[in-house]
């Protein structure tokens, strides 16, 4: 079948795909249900591209799409429970680690992943360079909402990782 | 609102502020970027951590899916300069096929592709290797992405069950409107599951029809391999598969959990 690129999309959209797996890892914490949000987060992006306003930011929107997408889902589990215990037996572990990957930045993903959602979707979109206000827009709340369970994640993971931060941990 | 003292956004970013405190600091920063970018100055441990997050790489395997499935079947509508110029070359063309096909007589015609035809062409197309454009083994995850493109969602159950596997699915152009094609193996066999817009093909009259369940399903061969279609909600569905399959084997591809549907082993329409 004859097929046709979207360039803008190609330019503006694609290359934020390694952004949106990592946000849908931190969102699903498993790699099969992350690969899926990230399948169909940027089909929806496709089928919905015109409707991205001209200058402004692909990112935060896709993370919108993302996020409603995967708590849509959530919701649909819900309502059927069979499924959701199926998904949970078959759930994966954990992808192993590259050995590469610094101690620092394992520690920070664990302590990440121990964090309530609503303090963990704060921290990660920060992470990612959102502003408070592009963060607000995506969780759908306040910015001083923001701000504020950003300084909640903060706070817990620099009690979480005090060995690693050693004598950083305090502002003087 | 004033700016916060510096004093008050190093306890904030030490976390010695609770309560009325740290709400009235937090709520300030979010609309105050001097502020903020004094609190990420004190920030030290912040700044520390954020360098050392790195986030995770998407698979090969995703990014290769995700270019494939992130392409349109025409090319992007471009703006009309000339609308009215459009119209006449269009009706022009339309003039010049409708005088051909004059010419030709209406026994020259060729017949318009039944939904049992389209199945077996869009079954030996995966045969001979044709690839699935949506690589992807969830049922559930491809209903959602055929979502946009068919006008209904197509039935798939959630969770497939034991010795059936989604390879993927192509989408496809059916009498100018979208479709797709599923590609499942069932026990090593390939079954392929043609979906399309109801009522834009034919189906075939000479196939044998079967009622079950409440639904009427039309039954028929060609060569080694057998078709079932039928219609439900806004959709024509097709099924082909090998003969060796029997027909419950071969439904049991849409029956995982999660659909509603009851078991097939019952449908046994040639016993």
């Amino acid at each position: 079948m004859t097929s046709f690129r979207n360039p803008a999309f190609d330019a503006q959209v694609l290359p934020l795909l390694d952004e949106v797996y990592d946000l849908a890892w931190q969102l699903c914490r498993d790699p099969r249900q992350a690969e899926e949000l990230t399948q169909e987060t940027f089909l929806k992006a496709f089928a919905s591209f015109e409707q991205l306003r001209p200058g402004s930011a692909p990112k935060a929107w896709l993370f919108t799409i993302a996020r409603h997408l995967h708590f849509n889902r959530r919701r649909g589990q819900r309502r059927h429970p069979e499924t959701e215990l199926e998904e949970a037996k078959s759930a994966v572990a954990p992808e192993p680690e590259a050995p590469q990957r610094e101690r620092s930045a394992q520690a920070l993903e664990e302590a990440i992943a121990a964090l309530p959602v609503k303090l963990r979707e704060a921290v990660v979109l920060d992470l990612k360079g959102l502003t408070c206000k592009e963060s607000a827009s995506v969780l759908g709340c306040p910015p001083g909402t923001v701000m504020s369970r950003l300084f909640r994640a903060r706070g817990l993971l620099k009690q979480a990782l005090e060995s690693v931060l050693g004598s950083k941990g305090v502002a003087r | 609102m004033s700016c916060e003292s510096e004093a008050m956004l190093r306890a904030l970013v030490n976390g010695e502020l609770d309560g009325i405190a740290f709400e009235r600091a937090t709520h300030h920063l979010a609309e105050c970027e001097r502020c903020q970018a004094v609190a990420e100055r004190l920030d030290g441990a912040w700044a520390q951590l954020r360098a050392g997050y790195s986030g995770r790489e998407a698979p090969e395997r995703l990014r290769l899916s995700v270019r494939m499935a992130t392409r349109r079947s025409e090319p992007a509508p471009s703006k009309r300069r000339w609308p009215w110029a459009v119209a006449a070359a269009g009706l022009a063309a339309a003039l010049a096929l409708g005088l051909f096909g004059f010419a030709r007589g209406p026994s020259e015609q060729m017949p318009p592709l039944t939904l049992e035809q389209l199945a077996l062409r869009e079954h030996q197309a995966t045969l001979d290797g044709a690839r699935a454009e949506l690589q992807v083994s969830d049922p559930k995850a491809l209903q959602a992405m055929l979502g946009d493109d068919l006008s209904v969602p197509a039935r798939l159950p959630e969770a497939l069950l034991p010795g059936v596997s989604l390879k993927g699915a192509r989408r496809v152009r059916v009498a100018g409107r979208s479709g797709a094609v599923l590609m499942f193996e069932r026990q090593g066999r390939p079954v392929s599951l043609t979906v399309a817009p109801r009522g834009v093909v034919p189906s075939s009259v000479s196939a044998r029809a079967v009622d079950f369940r409440g639904l009427t399903f039309g039954l028929s061969q060609a060569g080694a391999n057998q078709v079932v279609h039928w219609s439900e909600g806004g959709l024509d569905y097709a099924l082909v598969f090998e003969r060796e399959l029997s027909h419950a084997q071969a439904c049991e591809v849409c029956h995982g959990a999660g659909t509603g549907l009851a078991g097939v082993e019952s449908f046994r329409p040639d016993t």
